[in-house]
């Protein structure tokens, strides 16, 4: 390798703009002396992470789980039609909304003064950990006793593309890896022949922030998420074109990857690397990819307790999808389910409609996907992930300060439901609880960055020791809050 | 008598003439020798002799003052005997100064053997009013590092609460530390003898000061009470800190027990932290991977274990244990290359022969895996007989049997390993009572069979 060209490549890496305007200020010969400081000291991690399979993928400490499988539903539903109780809510139901309430607050849509709304559904208490679930997820009532509940969950964006973006890269700005990459960054991949993050999107859009949540920031580019479709192609352009069999395909790799193996070795730059693993793994993915996306094969049984119909893009088929990617050890499987957004504005988006749609969507293939990964005895290792990118308000929105034709409930962010399950997660069990009318964490609130702390401790890492210099600073997925929520490890 | 005690109070004023007239002496007595015109020996060996009287008079002071107590009793010890050593040696050189030269060898020495002496019996009458770390403690970073001055680690750092005893580790220490100056074996202030154990659990004049229960232990009410008051203990000297309070009542509360180590006796989370942030001990219970250590596998070893068909991994940093997984090469057999995981049959803690075609007789190998605590050989054609070779496995707390041809026979092995926490059945050839009775047989297990859902209500 040439030392030399390696270090000027690691050298203009680390250096911004920032830097040159800083070393203005004291001369040109500061500035000359600045470059011979500022060595990178992480150059070692660099490198390394440019190898194929992340750091030395050994984590920081003992793992519960081994993979995530992180069911977003893009567009937030409402916590208080689905989990969160509150009798109180129900007897308020079309009072104006108090001031006191209001104060201070912003909103997406919500003006003037709204009218308090209350549960446009019924609710009872289920299995023997008597939690609380609505009459909208008859399947899931019967899985709760391997559930956790976070009910005080709470983030600080509330719109879709920034919340979406904070709750997956820790930023509410672009440019951060998304979680799943620092994941596979920090731990590899355990499959040879799959990407370790892998994405899969129903509901007919992708989610409002775009593919940076899932992108992979300023980490190397083989972090980053491979979203696989269920129509079609899985993924884009796997197939050979007419006309090139697969040995002459084989060839191609090798010969391409024999070149920039060279350029590697006199420049240095990890992305290089990065490529040649890309072509590695598109190479084999042309076998596994389709293999693994054949849902086909499964027994009928199988597509009876998801409720899959081959062929198309459901979110029971990506279900079912990400259990047979669990079982091939791919580390971050990511769905998402997009049509939540339940302001009440049109049919589509009604907590009387589109909202009920919805349910009926996730409610049986998300409890299937839990019951099959615990006869396989995968739910051990496997943590589950399932919510919105914020949470609903009390109050019915009033879009325009008039009344909807439609229910609906505007973005709110300070307090919604997720649950999660599997993996080091005790199952069975509430924690958090919200004020009476479920507007704010009143006990054990959650925000966005001690689920992902959580998450990575699940997962054997330790959020505050995985990070990676950009710009002449370590960056981390909780940047610099994040609290284990201990309560729920088991 | 009262009059005696009061004046030892005064040592700690008295003490300075004594150090300033002998330093003083030992300066003139060196002037004295380099200017033989000065004669200055008169002045010496008086010098020496206002020393020796004011010496023995604060000594004096000072046995009284050691006797109310309060006070280390190592540090006193030192300090008290080397203080009357300084007494002898100024009468002995007020003794040779008077007679004799001043240059001679002998009083040469002694007097750089009392200025030596006085540093030292100072320093360490300072240190017992002032506290030990009193000079350290704000001393330019060297100096720090020159006495291996770590702040914050003035407790015992515990890893182990098996074997850590609440009171010798935890509680003895506090109460050497704040009650032993006053109430030992040399003191007995209010008649109680803190340092004998016997004596201490028979109390002090007013009768036992331990009860089962903090609230009503003479002892707890002592150091928890209006420090204003007289009954306040310690009278003098450093309150008990909010853990102490805490850490001493939480043994109390516990019955006092004497011989309890940390994990027999219940402990609420804010004893747990205090626990964590004193002693660093983690009150946790541990798995047995977190409890057992294990020699490292070396890097050959790995590599080998690889070339077969294997994939190894270290669980974590903290651990030498590996996890293991056959990495299902269609043209590999595992059932002829398991055999090369007998070189880390002690390191392996995770193991997965999922779908590879595993073998009954493979499962010897696996048999002899001690530590094994997690194993998947679903999706193989393993029958009872396979079984059999497991039982040994007495810390295997999760086994995946699923899609295996395994039955109901192979109940009274299943129940013999101890540890079991989960087991995987689904798709066996296990009957329903055959379930029904292995989970009665080994109620602690949870038996994982197939799930259907029971048709539910339809949502609107
Ligand atoms: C400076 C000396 C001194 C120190 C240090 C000291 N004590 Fe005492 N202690 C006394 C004296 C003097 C008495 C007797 C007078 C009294 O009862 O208040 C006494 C009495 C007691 C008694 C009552 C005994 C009886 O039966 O009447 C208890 C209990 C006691 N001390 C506990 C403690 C504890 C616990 C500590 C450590 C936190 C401590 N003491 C530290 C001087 C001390």
């Amino acid at each position: 390798m040439n030392l030399i060209k390696e270090h000027q490549f690691l050298q203009a890496g680390v250096k911004t703009r920032r830097h040159f305007l800083e070393t203005c200020t004291t001369g040109l010969g500061a500035l000359a002396f600045s470059m011979i400081g500022c060595q990178n000291q992480k150059s070692d991690s660099l490198t390394q992470a440019s190898m194929h399979s992340g750091l030395s993928n050994v984590g920081h400490y003992m793992a519960r789980a081994k993979r995530v499988i992180y069911l977003h539903m893009a567009g937030s539903p409402s916590q208080l039609e689905l989990f969160d109780y509150k009798p109180t809510l129900q007897r308020l139901h079309d009072q104006p909304c108090p001031e006191s309430l209001l104060e201070g607050k912003k909103f997406a849509f919500i003006s003037g003064t709204p009218k308090m709304l209350g549960h446009q559904a019924e609710f009872k208490q289920h299995g023997h950990s008597g939690a609380w679930v609505s009459n909208h997820l008859p399947h899931f009532s019967s899985v709760v006793d391997d559930v956790c509940f976070l009910k005080a969950m709470h983030t600080d964006e509330f719109n879709h593309a920034p919340a979406q973006l904070l709750l997956h890269t820790g930023s509410p700005r672009l440019g951060r890896p998304s979680i799943g990459s620092w994941l596979t960054y920090g731990l590899g991949s355990e499959s040879e022949d799959l990407p370790g993050f892998v994405v899969l999107v129903s509901g007919g859009k992708t989610p409002s922030a775009g593919k940076s949540v899932w992108g992979s920031g300023f980490l190397p580019s083989i972090y980053q998420g491979v979203q696989c479709r269920s129509q079609g192609d899985p993924v884009l352009f796997i197939s050979d074109p007419e006309g090139m069999d697969r040995s002459l395909r084989g060839k191609t790799i090798e010969a391409i990857n024999k070149i920039n193996q060279r350029e590697f070795e006199s420049v240095g730059d990890p992305e290089i690397l990065t490529r040649i693993s890309q072509y590695e793994m598109a190479y084999k993915m042309q076998i596994s990819v389709p293999d693994v996306m054949d849902i086909n094969a499964e027994p009928e049984y199988i597509h009876q307790l998801y409720g899959t119909e081959p062929g198309k893009a459901s979110f029971a088929n990506n279900c079912l999808l990400a259990r047979r990617m669990a079982e091939k050890g791919v580390r971050f499987i990511q769905l998402f389910h997009w049509g939540w957004d339940s302001h009440g504005a049109g049919e589509s988006e009604a907590l009387n409609h589109g909202f009920l749609d919805r349910c009926k969507e996730v409610d049986q293939p998300m409890s299937a996907l839990i019951q099959d990964l615990k006869q396989r005895g995968l739910l051990e290792d496997t943590l589950v992930v399932w919510g919105g990118e914020f949470g609903r308000t009390p109050m019915m929105e009033n879009r325009g300060g008039i009344t909807n034709p439609f229910v609906g409930r505007d973005h709110h962010t300070d307090a919604f439901t997720m649950w999660m399950a599997g993996g080091g997660i005790k199952p069975g069990i509430t924690h958090g609880e919200t004020d009476e009318i479920g507007y704010y964490g009143i006990k054990d609130q959650v925000h966005v960055h001690d689920l992902q702390a959580t998450i990575l401790h699940a997962l054997g890492i330790d959020h505050e020791k995985l990070t990676y210099p950009f710009q002449g600073r370590d960056f981390r997925l909780t940047d610099v809050s994040g609290n284990i929520i201990k309560e729920i490890l088991v | 008598m009262e009059i005696l005690d009061w004046f030892g109070r005064f040592h700690p004023a008295f003490v300075h003439f004594p150090i300033g007239l002998l330093i003083g002496a030992v300066l003139f007595h060196w002037i004295s020798i380099r200017r033989p015109t000065w004669k200055g020996s008169a002045v010496v060996s008086t010098l020496y002799l206002f020393g020796f009287v004011t010496s023995g008079l604060a000594a004096f002071a000072g046995w009284m003052l050691a006797k109310e107590g309060g006070y280390d009793m190592e540090t006193i010890f030192r300090h008290r005997w080397l203080g009357i050593l300084m007494v002898l040696i100024s009468l002995a050189l007020w003794r040779m100064t008077r007679l004799g030269d001043l240059n001679n060898r002998g009083p040469k020495w002694l007097s750089l053997a009392l200025v030596f002496g006085l540093l030292i019996t100072g320093h360490l009458g300072g240190e017992m009013t002032h506290g030990e770390d009193y000079l350290v403690e704000s001393a330019p970073e060297f100096i720090k590092k020159l006495a291996s001055y770590q702040e914050g680690m003035k407790y015992a750092v515990l890893d182990d609460p098996d074997s850590a005893i609440v009171y010798d580790d935890i509680i003895k220490p506090i109460l050497q530390r704040k009650c032993w100056t006053c109430h030992s074996n040399s003191i007995t202030k209010g008649g109680l003898n803190m340092e004998d154990l016997d004596l201490f659990l028979e109390g002090g004049k007013n009768g036992k000061v331990i009860e089962a229960n903090a609230e009503a232990s003479e002892l707890y009410k002592r150091i928890t009470m209006d420090p204003e008051r007289r009954k306040f203990m310690p009278p003098k000297g450093t309150a008990l800190s909010y853990q102490e309070v805490a850490l001493v009542g939480w043994w109390l509360d516990q019955g006092a027990p004497t011989d309890k180590s940390v994990t027999t006796v219940e402990s609420p989370p804010t004893i747990q932290s205090i626990l964590m942030g004193r002693h660093k001990l983690d009150t946790k219970p541990k798995s047995h991977i977190e409890k057992t250590k294990v020699d490292p596998v070396s890097e050959d070893v790995m590599q080998k274990i690889l070339a077969e068909g294997f994939a190894i991994k270290q669980i974590a940093m903290n651990t030498n244990f590996v996890d293991v997984k056959w990495k299902d090469i269609d043209t590999l057999d595992v059932n002829e290359r398991i055999k090369i995981l007998s070189a880390v049959a002690d390191q392996i803690a995770w193991l997965d022969l999922g779908s590879s075609n595993l073998s009954d007789a493979a499962l010897s190998t696996v048999g002899g895996m001690n530590n094994l605590v997690r194993l998947r050989i679903e999706n193989n054609p393993i029958t009872d007989n396979g079984i059999k070779e497991l039982v040994n496995l007495k810390h295997l707390e999760s086994l995946n049997l699923y899609n295996s041809k395994i039955s109901d026979l192979c109940a009274p092995d299943l129940s013999q390993l101890r540890s079991l926490k989960k087991l995987f059945i689904w798709q066996t050839d296990f009957s329903e009572e055959g379930i029904a009775q292995l989970k009665t047989a080994v109620p602690d297990v949870e038996v994982i069979g197939g799930y259907t859902f029971n048709t539910p209500q339809s949502s609107d």
